[in-house]
């Protein structure tokens, strides 16, 4: 069989390695997933893409609890790039999960398909522990709930991690205002 | 021949040895116990151009932006990059054929990214065996020399995923801003290789920055010339530890360039190579107004102030800086 | 002070210093001097005035259509050279009782500052000094005026160029550039400057000094003045 696989600018996810025209706002990214899930990532493999010209990765991710929608106790998220066997593929810039990686995920799925994080890496959130209070933090912050338009100041004290209960109310705020 | 297996790293160079990065992050692949860059091994690296015209832009037109943005890569000065165009193909830019192929293709799902870029590794050396490139038609295209109000730039993209195209990630040195529909627009970019683009209508973004061509440098240096840059390295530290994803950009005064790199370890390390000897002030600046994965992955630190380093630090001829540690405060 | 004006200072000085030892030259006796074909060593402490090397901005591409939108300034750098102490030493040569011709060196640390401003992502700032370790390698000419000012105490005009070494911290780097310096002075005999008896004294100098090239962030030609302090000698 000839050498390593190509994987491509897949079916229905945006590569990282894309320039991008527009970012997606926060509210677009609620609105966009029909499921944001907070879960650990439990197992990650490589397999081929339904026309055979690439290889994706399969990770399934135990849940937590959702914020928007319920795929489940259990769920397995579709990720371009990834290794069977000898084929090798990178998708520069594609997210990246190891197992026992906690995470926010926002996903999206046409029909039955195994759902894919919406806008690439836009849609991947990590979860760690705040290092004085131990409490469980959302990163990176969200960049725009709501703020008036301007410059967006690296630094800023406004935008930091929020906490998973304050995360849950950004998305909630974002769907009530779509 | 079934080559070794080896598990690919994508993009993030810190969870194997660190190695020097720049403003951009190299994508690093781990064999064995260390990591290589991912690299063309060896010049000029042949690419084909898909035959397909579009409205607007011509295969012939294409093929000579491409030309033109392979030319701006390979007069980097001081490095072994070249490209050698092979032809016109009807062969689409994507899949694999044993071809590194640049063409238009149909995305309407992918209806805010400009191009896409998708590299192919030798598995046993790490080094680049083929790539594709592929341009949106859900966009409308330009080739005009001084652009065309309402149309992208293609050089332009082209020149960007060009870079993508020879191992290079994004640059984090660029400033944006909200806008009244939410989402967010460039402000300006300190490099061809920010992930957002500018209007359409620009042309600026067909000649490199100090920070591409530093990027470039650091993976394609000749051996002659690997002693004309420096280095500045150094630590970025909170309540005395390590900060992980911190930015760090150097100003050069009498030149004017920005270059940058990031904190790749939870020591809070950083290097910032291929840097025209001089001195340089060193800015620290957290990525809390960015897809922080785009960048790196893992826990990142975003909560603290911009910071400068409390004095210049020299880049020396073919040398490093002594190392120079830069504290944070939360904010 | 501006360079025109430190330019027109020193100018003036040379002229005052040579009027007034030429007003003293009627009627008055000579006063002390250098013996001729002799060597004079002289060394001390020279201070060094500072000056800017630059004004930058740290410009970000801007956003715009066409190739020609405004750059949008991330923060701008003001930096200047501030002024030092340091020690010199001069080895002189005279051809005749006035004219002498001198090498000079000159060694001082002055330091970079450099103030950081128009930053909206962090306040403003003066980092800390970046020391140098500057040397000045010069040749120059002195001219003794015919006549003292008072006593033992004779006026001098001097001009010379010089080699310019400055070297950054931890002496990774190095920038080179040359010096031209126009000024005078006066030495003062403690002993000596008449006959064959050796001189010593002490001497003071006061120049005006052009730089070009070295550490400068806008490649401008510079101008500093110095004041230095010295004993002078015949072995």
């Amino acid at each position: 069989m000839r050498a390593l696989v190509l994987a491509l600018i897949l079916v229905s996810s945006l590569p990282l390695s894309a320039i991008t025209v527009k970012p997606l706002s926060f509210a677009e990214l609620v609105d966009d997933s029909i499921a944001i899930v907070h879960g650990r990532v439990a197992e990650a493999h490589g397999q081929w893409t339904a026309d055979r010209r690439g290889i994706e990765s399969l990770v399934r991710i135990e849940a937590f609890d959702y914020f928007k929608g319920n795929l489940g106790e259990e769920l397995t998220v579709r990720v371009p790039g990834g290794q069977v066997g000898t084929f090798v593929n990178i998708i520069p810039g594609a997210a990246r999960f190891s197992v026992g990686d906690r995470v926010v995920l926002f996903l999206k799925a046409t029909g039955p398909s195994i759902p894919i994080v919406t806008g690439t890496t836009q849609g991947v959130f990590r979860v760690t522990g705040d290092a004085a209070s131990g409490a469980l933090m959302v990163v990176p912050p969200i960049i725009d709930t709501g703020g008036a338009p301007g410059r967006l100041v690296r630094g800023d004290p406004a935008r930091r991690p929020l906490s998973m209960a304050a995360f849950g109310a950004a998305v909630r705020s974002a769907q009530v205002l779509r | 021949m079934r080559r070794l297996v080896a598990f690919a790293m994508v993009a993030l160079m810190g969870l194997a040895q660190p190695a020097p990065a720049l403003a951009y992050l190299k994508f690093g692949f781990r064999i064995g116990d260390r990591t290589v860059d991912v690299k063309w091994a060896s010049a000029p690296v042949r690419y084909f151009v898909n035959e397909r015209d579009i409205p607007g832009v011509t295969a012939t037109e294409f093929g000579a932006a491409v030309g033109r943005a392979a030319a701006t890569w390979q007069a980097v000065p001081g490095t072994t990059l070249g490209f050698a165009f092979q032809g016109f193909t009807n062969a689409p830019p994507t899949g694999m054929d044993g071809r590194n192929t640049l063409g238009f293709l149909e995305r309407p799902d992918l209806d805010r990214v400009l191009g896409a870029t998708s590299l192919l590794l030798d598995a046993a050396t790490g080094a680049l065996i083929e790539a594709d490139i592929f341009f949106n038609t859900r966009f409308q295209w330009s080739v005009a020399p001084q652009g065309e109000a309402g149309r992208v730039d293609l050089e332009s993209v082209v020149l960007h995923e060009l870079g993508h195209f020879v191992g290079l990630g994004h640059s984090a040195i660029g400033e944006t801003e909200r806008t009244a529909t939410g989402g967010r627009r460039v402000l300006g970019s300190g490099a061809v290789m920010f992930p957002i683009a500018l209007p359409a209508g620009s042309v600026a973004d067909r000649v490199l920055q100090a920070d591409d061509a530093a990027a470039v440098m650091d993976l394609y240096a000749a051996d002659a010339d690997r002693g004309d840059t420096g280095s500045i390295r150094g630590r970025v530290v909170k309540n005395g530890r390590g900060v992980y994803g911190a930015h760090v950009v150097g100003f050069h005064p009498a030149t004017g360039a920005l270059v940058g790199g990031f904190t790749l370890s939870a020591d809070g390390e950083f290097v910032v190579a291929g840097l025209e000897p001089g001195p340089y002030i060193l800015r620290v600046e957290p990525l809390d107004d960015a897809d922080v994965e785009s960048f790196l992955s893992g826990d990142v630190d975003v909560d603290f102030n911009v910071t400068y380093a409390p004095r210049m630090m020299v880049a020396p001829r073919g040398g490093s800086s002594g190392a120079v540690e830069i504290q944070v405060e939360p904010k | 002070m501006t360079g025109a004006r430190l330019h027109v200072l020193v100018v003036f000085a040379c002229g005052c210093l040579l009027a007034v030892g030429t007003a003293r030259a009627q009627g008055s006796t000579e006063g002390p001097s250098l013996r001729r074909h002799r060597v004079a060593l002289s060394g001390g402490l020279a201070w060094t005035g500072g000056y800017p090397i630059g004004d930058a901005a740290a410009d970000l591409r801007g956003n715009g259509v066409g190739s020609s939108a405004p750059p949008f300034t991330l923060f701008r750098a003001d930096s200047s050279i501030d002024g030092a102490t340091g020690v010199e030493a001069r080895v002189g040569y005279s051809l005749t009782r006035h004219l002498s011709i001198e090498l000079g060196l000159a060694y001082a640390e002055p330091g970079i500052t450099t103030a950081l401003s128009q930053d909206a992502e962090a306040s403003p700032i003066e980092l800390e000094a970046e020391r140098l370790a500057q040397y000045v390698i010069d040749v120059g000419a002195v001219w003794q005026l015919p006549r003292p000012i008072v006593g033992r105490m004779r006026p001098f005009v001097t001009g010379g160029a010089g080699y310019l070494r400055q070297l950054y911290d931890e002496r990774t780097l190095v920038e080179t550039g040359r010096v031209y310096y126009l000024g005078g002075g006066a030495r003062y005999w403690l002993r000596g400057g008449h006959g064959q008896r050796r001189s010593l004294g002490l001497r003071g100098d006061v120049r005006a000094t052009w730089r070009q090239e070295g550490v400068d962030f806008e490649g401008k030609t510079r101008t500093w003045p110095s004041v230095s302090l010295m004993m002078f000698w015949e072995p």
